[in-house]
């Protein structure tokens, strides 16, 4: 006979996890049937089993642990934690954000490189890029991108990896495209300053995310589209595509080295220059995605996503607003 | 962590946030600076580019043929991918050296803006 329990699920961050749960915990014999509540966060089963409900909360959690979920009989109180963890997060994120700020208006950053542009200084520029106003844009996009894909528990090194690869050798492959090229085509403004906005919405998208504004009424989306987003999450192209694709983000420094590239007038020459760019750029950028899955995978997880969600959306506040001024929609509002 | 100590630092920062963007922490002044000069009937307004634009605000005189000059040292950053919307320029201005960009003649008590592209850098030259 079957008979039907319910439990509580923690560890629920993400809209997909309850393809995830339904698929783990199905592959158990005695579970006859599954339906994850998401909203509720409710586990609900059908078994045939004659274990009492601890024994089997204790086989199903062990199933879904690696995963970073939990199962209850009783709900745990973990909301008063989390409520307390934004009023640390708010805080340490801001701290963050002032600290970039006054770096970009330190003029720190503005060191004299004059003459020749070799692809020794273009490694140099790429590393003032990094933590530039550039950071804004491309860092907070691979922080919130990051963050996510080790709260989704996917995979996350193979991917970062893959980005990172995908930066490099995009660039590369690009700037020896614009070399070859020439002066026939102008990286067209209009074209970035729109890819920026929509990094900006992403980041401010995942960032709410981070922080939980979300938790409380996860979108709930049909389950195809779900399965949709799970095949593309685990594709190996796709962070190979977002890291190329970083190459078109309205970066002030990438797009001096776009031109410069250009007018190197080769195929290798252009492949040098936006190849050390590109390298220059990689420590900080490898150590905000590598930085995030140890964190994490690290008993300040609840910490790390909330104040990364904060440093996130500060920043593409900063990003979507400058990028709206930039294309002339509304007026200029910062001015570091 | 307390949670009012919390919301005091909070509240702190997001006050220090708006004394970098919009307070006297400038490095640079805003003060309008003698950058504009007049040879054979043409204006030539002067700018510095790089890590921003300097001077932010010019005074120019209206009812004359104007020509920006853009001085570039060593610019590779957002301020060398220069925007000027309300004359349809757009332009990566090289990495050293100066650019004329003819921004034909203003009216009295208008307004010329540029930016750069990321939008973090801008500009005016106010016509009187």
């Amino acid at each position: 006979m079957l008979k039907k329990y319910s439990f509580h699920v923690t560890g629920t961050h993400c809209a997909s996890c309850k393809i995830l749960l339904e698929d783990i915990l199905s592959e158990e014999s005695f579970v006859k049937n599954v339906e994850v509540n998401l909203k509720k966060e409710i586990v609900e089963i059908e078994t045939d089993s004659d274990k009492n409900v601890e024994e089997l909360v204790e086989i199903l959690t062990n199933l879904v642990k690696k995963n970073g979920y939990t199962l209850s009989v009783e709900k745990k109180f973990e909301e008063e934690a989390n409520n307390g963890v934004i009023w640390q997060a708010l805080p340490i994120g801001l701290l963050f954000l002032v600290l970039f700020f006054l770096l970009q208006k330190s003029g720190i950053l503005n060191l004299g490189l004059g003459g020749q542009t070799t692809p020794t200084t273009s490694f140099i520029i790429g590393l003032i890029a990094s933590v530039s106003s550039c950071l804004a844009i491309v860092g907070g996009l691979v922080l919130s991108l990051s963050a996510k894909v080790s709260q989704d528990n996917v995979s996350d090194k193979k991917n970062f990896i893959l980005f990172h690869s995908g930066r490099l050798f995009g660039f590369a492959l690009l700037g020896g495209i614009l070399g070859s090229i020439g002066n026939v085509i102008g990286i067209n403004f209009t074209f970035s300053a729109i890819l920026g906005i929509l990094a900006s919405v992403v980041m401010l998208l995942l960032g709410l995310n981070l922080v939980g504004i979300f938790e409380k009424n996860k979108i709930t989306l049909h389950p195809g589209i779900f399965n949709f987003f799970r095949k593309i999450e685990h594709k190996t192209f796709t962070p190979l595509l977002i890291g190329l694709g970083t190459f078109f983000l309205p970066c002030g420094f990438t797009q001096s080295m776009q031109v410069v590239a250009l007018s190197s007038g080769s195929f290798s020459g252009g492949l040098m220059i936006m190849f050390g760019f590109a390298l220059g750029t990689l420590p900080m950028l490898a150590l905000l995605s590598f930085g995030s899955a140890s964190f994490a995978h690290s008993k300040y997880a609840p910490l790390f996503f909330k104040s990364a969600g904060v440093v996130v959306i500060g920043l593409g506040i900063f990003a979507l607003l400058s990028g709206l001024a930039g294309l002339g929609i509304i007026n200029p509002i910062f001015n570091i | 962590m307390n949670k009012n100590v919390s919301i005091i630092i909070t509240l702190a920062l997001i006050l220090a946030i708006g004394i970098v963007f919009w307070g006297g922490l400038s490095t640079k002044s805003s003060t309008p600076v003698e950058n504009v000069e007049i040879k054979n009937g043409i204006q030539y307004v002067t700018i510095d580019a790089k890590a921003g634009y300097s001077p932010k605000i010019s005074n120019a005189k209206a009812g004359i043929p104007t020509k920006l000059v853009m001085n570039t040292t060593g610019t590779f950053d957002c301020s060398a991918a220069l925007v000027i919307k309300s004359i349809n320029y757009q332009k990566i201005l090289p990495q050293n050296g100066e650019t004329e960009i003819d921004v034909g003649t203003w009216k009295t008590g208008e307004t010329m803006q540029g930016i750069c592209s990321m939008g973090m850098y801008s500009f005016q030259v106010k016509f009187n």
